[in-house]
C-alpha cells in the first residue's frame, strides 16, 4: 500500500513537473533553424534555442550556410518542398521571392505589448508583404555615421575647423558638411584619414551608394520613387539625384585611406575602431567594435546619416528645395528576419520559437552580446541604456541608440530595395558602379547603363508583376 | 667546371624563388590565422611579435562552435570522401581495365535508341500516366538499357564507337559546368525523397553523387596505368585457368598499386574540395568542410582571420592523407611491384 502511495505521489509529481517544464509541450519535436554561418545571427539563434528547449522540451538544430549561398539554398529547398527547414533566417530583400513559400505569422503573435514594442518601420513595412505578415525582424539594421569624440570635442580641432570652414565642428548634418570634415581631418602624413566607406564590388558597396542616394532621391512628395517610378516601373537610377550621389560617393575616395577601392564593409569597421579614420559609414557594428576592441574606447559617437536641402523630383524633372535639412536615413540591408516555410512539418512550434527569439527579454540580451550581430529594433531596446553598460559608456550608449532611434523615426526614412530578382538588379548595379569608381566610364554613363539593364530586367520579369511587387514593397496600394 | 657550377647556382636560385612562391600563400594563411582584426585591416603585416601581437582568438572562436560546428563537417568530409574515393577508384579501375583489355563496339544507333526510349518513355509514363518521377525513371532506364544492348548485337546502320570513344564519353561527364548536373541531381534526390527514400542530406546520397563525380577521373587515369601492365602476366595466369576477376583483383590491381594510389589522391582531392554538390545536396547532418569554409565570409564582410583558421583546419586532413599515400608510393615494395 505504501509502495502504491509513493508511486502515485511520484507519478503525480513527475506529471506536474513535466507539465510545468513543457509549456507548450513540444517533446519529440526537432526544429531545423537555418541561417548564415555564425557568429552573427546564428549564435543569437543558438542562444535563444537554449531557453526555448528548456521551456518546451523541444529540440533546435541550428543549420548554417555561407551567406552568399543562403538565397539559392532556401529558394530551392522551399520551391521543391523538401521540408528541410522549419525556420529560416534571411534578409528583407529576399522576402518578395520567398513570400509564396512562407506561412503567415499567427494572428495571436500580431497583438499585445510584445508586438507593439517592435518599431513600426519593421512591424508594418519590412515584415509584411502584400498585406500579410510573413516574417519577424530579429535584427534592426541601418547605415549610420560613426564619429570620434576625441576629434569632434578637441578644442584645438574645433577652433581650427571653424576658422577654416566658417561654422562650428559638430556631427555633419548635410553631405557637404560630411565632406568638409573628411577633408579637414584627412592628414595622411599623420596616419589619419578623413573617412572610410566600402567601395569594393562584392563588399557591400552598393548599400553605401544607396545611403548617399537616399538623400537626393527619396522625395517625400513622391513616396516610393527612389529606385523606380511607381507608376511606370521605369528605372530612376540615372536621374540627376542619383548622379549627384555617385559623384559624391566617388569623391569620398580622395579622403579614404589608400587602396579604398578594395575595401568592403569588413575593412571599414576596424579602420574606424583602430583610429585610422576620423569617421566612417557603417552598420551598428563599428561603434561596438570601436568601444570594445578598438583604440577609441570611450570616444565612440554615432549620428544619423547626413541629409540634404535639395531632393530630385522625377515628376517635375527639377530639384525640390527645402528650408530645413531633410534626413533620409537609409535602412541598408534592413536587418535579419525569421520566417516559417509553408512546408515545415512543425509550423506551430516554429512560430513559437520565432516568438522566443524576438521576445523583448531574449532579444534585449542578444543586442548587448558580443558578436551576436543583433542590433536594436524594439522601443524597449532603445530605452534601456543600462543594458548597454557592458559595451558603451553612458554618453556612447545615448549617442548610439539615439542615432538609431532618430533614423527609424525620421519621417523620410528610406527603405532598401525589395523586389523579385533582387540579385539580378544588384549584379548589374555592381558591375557598372565598379567601372565608374575605377574611372573606366563616367558616372552618368554608368548610371545610364544600369538604368538600361534594370529596365530590360523589369521587362524580362514582367513589368506589371514587378510594378505590383515594387508598389507593395514601398507600401503603395495596387494601381 | 666553372660553367657547370654557375648553372647549378642559377638552378638553385630558381628553385628557391619557386619555393618562396609556393610556400608564401601557406605562410600567409598561417600567420593571418593568428592576427587580430586590426592587424589585418590596417595594412599588410608579416611577422608575428614584430608587426603584430599574435592571438589565438580566431582558433578559440572556431573550436568553441560560435563560427559553426567544425567537428561535424570534418567527420562528414572524411567519411564521405574516403568511401566515395574508394568506390570511384575501384569501379573506375574495373571500367578502365575493361577498356584496356576488351574491345567494345557500340553502334551509335543503339546509343540513340537508348536516348529515345529513356526520354520518350519518361515523358509517356510521367506525363500521360502520371507515374512518379523516380519510378518512371527506373522503369525507362532499365528498359532502355536492355533494349539498346540487345539491339547492339544486330547490324544497325551508322558509325560504330570504339574504346577511345567510350573513354572520352566518361571524361566528357566532367566537361560541362557542374551546376548542370548538380541541380538536376538535387531535383532527382528531392523526388526520390518524396517517394520515401531520402537521399538529400544523407551519407548514402552524398557517396552516390561523389562516386559518380570521381568516376571519370578514375577511368581516365587508371586506363593509362593498366596499359603499362604487361599482358603476358595475365596470359600466363589464364593458362593456369585463373578467372578474369581473380586476375584483375590478385594480379592487375597489386601491380598497379602506385597508379591506384595516385588516382586515389587526385580523386580524393577533388571530392574533398567539392562545393556545389555539397551545397545543394546537404543541410544539417552531412554538411561538408567546403561549405563551412565558404561560410566564414559572412554578411559582415571578409573576416580573414576566421577564414584562415578554417582553411588551415580544412587542409590538415588532406595533408595527412597525402603524406601517408605519398610514403606508400615511394616505398620500395610498391616501386618494385611493377617489375
Amino acid at each position: 500500500m505504501k509502495r502504491l502511495l509513493l508511486s502515485t505521489v511520484a507519478f503525480a509529481a513527475l506529471g506536474a513537473g513535466t507539465a510545468m517544464a513543457c509549456e507548450p509541450d513540444y517533446t519529440g519535436v526537432t526544429l531545423n533553424v537555418s541561417t548564415q554561418n555564425g557568429p552573427a545571427i546564428a549564435s543569437a539563434l543558438a542562444a535563444a534555442a537554449v531557453g526555448w528547449e528548456e521551456r518546451t522540451c523541444g529540440t533546435v538544430n541550428v543549420i548554417e550556410f555561407p551567406f552568399g549561398e543562403l538565397y539559392p539554398k532556401f529558394l530551392t529547398a522551399m520551391s521543391q518542398q523538401t521540408g528541410d527547414f522549419d525556420v529560416i533566417g534571411f534578409v528583407p530583400a529576399w522576402l518578395p521571392d520567398f513570400s509564396t513559400y512562407l506561412s503567415s505569422m499567427p494572428v495571436e503573435l500580431q497583438e499585445g505589448s510584445n508586438w507593439d514594442d517592435i518599431h513600426p518601420v519593421y512591424r508594418e513595412r519590412l515584415m509584411t508583404w502584400n498585406g500579410e505578415v510573413k516574417s519577424a525582424t530579429m535584427d534592426g539594421d541601418m547605415h549610420m555615421l560613426n564619429l570620434r569624440a576625441d576629434l569632434l570635442e578637441d578644442p584645438e580641432e574645433m577652433a581650427a575647423f571653424e576658422a577654416a570652414y566658417g561654422y562650428p565642428l559638430a556631427a555633419p548634418v548635410t553631405w557637404a558638411q560630411y565632406y568638409d570634415q573628411a577633408e579637414f581631418f584627412h592628414r595622411p602624413d599623420d596616419g589619419l584619414f578623413g573617412t572610410a566607406e566600402a567601395y569594393r564590388r562584392g563588399g557591400q558597396q552598393f548599400w553605401y551608394f544607396f545611403s548617399h542616394a537616399a538623400s537626393y532621391t527619396n522625395n517625400p512628395s513622391n513616396p516610393g520613387s527612389m529606385f523606380f517610378d511607381p507608376e511606370t516601373m521605369d528605372a530612376q537610377i540615372n536621374n540627376p539625384g542619383w548622379l549627384r550621389a555617385l559623384e559624391e560617393y566617388k569623391r569620398g575616395l580622395d579622403f579614404n585611406p589608400p587602396g579604398a577601392l578594395n575595401n568592403g564593409s569588413g575593412d571599414v569597421r576596424p579602420l574606424y575602431a583602430g583610429g585610422t579614420v576620423a569617421m566612417n559609414i557603417d552598420w551598428a557594428d563599428s561603434g561596438v567594435l570601436g568601444s570594445t576592441e578598438g583604440s577609441i574606447e570611450g570616444h565612440v559617437r554615432t549620428a544619423m546619416l547626413p541629409g540634404s536641402t535639395e531632393i530630385w523630383n522625377h515628376v517635375s524633372g527639377e530639384w525640390d528645395t527645402f528650408d530645413e535639412v531633410v534626413h533620409s536615413p537609409f535602412l541598408a540591408f534592413g536587418g535579419w528576419q525569421l520566417a516559417v516555410p509553408a512546408d515545415s512539418e512543425n509550423p506551430e512550434a516554429a512560430w513559437d520559437f520565432v516568438a522566443e527569439v524576438i521576445s523583448p527579454e531574449v532579444s534585449g540580451q542578444a543586442i548587448v552580446t558580443a558578436n551576436s550581430g543583433v542590433n536594436p529594433y524594439r522601443f524597449s531596446h532603445y530605452d534601456n541604456l543600462e543594458n548597454w553598460s557592458s559595451v558603451f559608456s553612458e554618453e556612447e550608449a545615448a549617442s548610439y541608440l539615439g542615432a538609431q532611434r532618430a533614423s527609424l523615426d525620421a519621417p523620410n526614412v528610406a527603405l532598401d530595395l525589395r523586389l523579385p530578382g533582387f540579385f539580378s538588379y544588384t549584379e548589374i548595379l555592381e558591375i557598372e558602379l565598379s567601372k565608374a569608381l575605377a574611372g573606366q566610364v563616367t558616372p552618368q554613363e554608368a548610371l545610364d547603363a544600369i538604368a538600361e539593364g534594370w529596365d530590360a530586367l523589369t521587362d524580362e520579369f514582367g513589368r506589371d508583376t514587378q510594378l505590383a511587387a515594387y508598389r507593395a514593397s514601398v507600401g503603395l496600394p495596387p494601381l | 667546371m666553372m660553367e657547370n657550377r654557375s648553372l647549378r647556382i642559377v638552378g638553385l636560385v630558381g628553385c628557391l624563388v619557386w619555393l618562396f612562391f609556393s610556400f608564401f600563400p601557406l605562410y600567409w594563411v598561417f600567420v593571418t590565422a593568428f592576427k587580430p582584426p586590426l592587424a589585418v585591416s590596417q595594412g599588410a603585416t608579416y611577422i608575428p611579435f614584430v608587426d603584430f601581437q599574435p592571438t589565438v582568438q580566431a582558433f578559440r572562436d572556431a573550436f568553441s562552435g560560435i563560427r559553426g560546428d567544425f567537428f561535424g563537417p570534418i567527420m562528414a568530409s572524411i567519411s564521405i570522401s574516403l568511401v566515395a574515393t574508394v568506390l570511384s577508384v575501384f569501379l573506375g579501375a574495373m571500367a578502365a581495365y575493361a577498356l584496356v583489355r576488351f574491345e567494345f563496339r557500340i553502334r551509335l544507333a543503339s546509343g540513340l535508341m537508348f536516348g529515345v526510349i529513356s526520354i520518350g518513355g519518361f515523358v509517356l509514363l510521367n506525363g500521360l500516366f502520371d507515374i512518379g518521377v523516380p519510378y518512371a525513371l527506373l522503369v525507362v532506364l532499365v528498359l532502355a538499357l536492355v533494349v539498346s544492348i540487345w539491339m547492339n548485337r544486330y547490324g544497325l546502320p551508322g558509325p560504330v564507337l570504339g574504346n577511345n570513344d567510350v573513354t572520352f564519353w566518361f571524361v566528357s561527364q566532367r566537361m560541362f559546368p557542374p551546376i548542370v548536373s548538380a541541380f538536376a541531381l538535387f531535383l532527382l534526390y528531392a523526388e526520390i525523397g518524396r517517394a520515401g527514400f531520402p537521399l538529400l542530406d544523407s551519407f548514402f546520397g552524398m557517396v552516390l553523387a561523389y562516386t559518380a563525380f570521381g568516376l571519370p577521373f578514375a577511368v581516365w587515369l587508371m586506363r593509362d596505368f593498366f596499359s603499362t601492365v604487361p599482358v603476358e602476366v595475365e596470359e600466363a595466369a589464364q593458362v593456369d585457368n585463373i578467372g578474369r576477376m581473380r586476375i584483375f583483383i590478385q594480379i592487375v590491381l597489386p601491380m598497379s598499386l602506385p597508379g591506384l594510389l595516385a588516382t586515389s589522391m587526385i580523386v580524393l582531392a577533388f571530392i574533398w574540395n567539392e562545393f556545389l554538390f555539397a551545397l545543394l545536396l546537404t543541410s544539417g547532418d552531412w554538411q561538408t568542410l567546403p561549405i563551412l569554409l565558404a561560410g566564414q565570409q559572412s554578411s559582415r564582410g571578409d573576416e580573414w582571420w576566421a577564414i584562415s583558421v578554417a582553411a588551415l583546419i580544412a587542409i590538415i586532413p588532406m595533408v595527412v592523407i597525402a603524406a601517408i599515400l605519398g610514403r606508400m608510393m615511394r616505398s620500395g615494395l610498391l616501386s618494385g611491384s611493377i617489375k
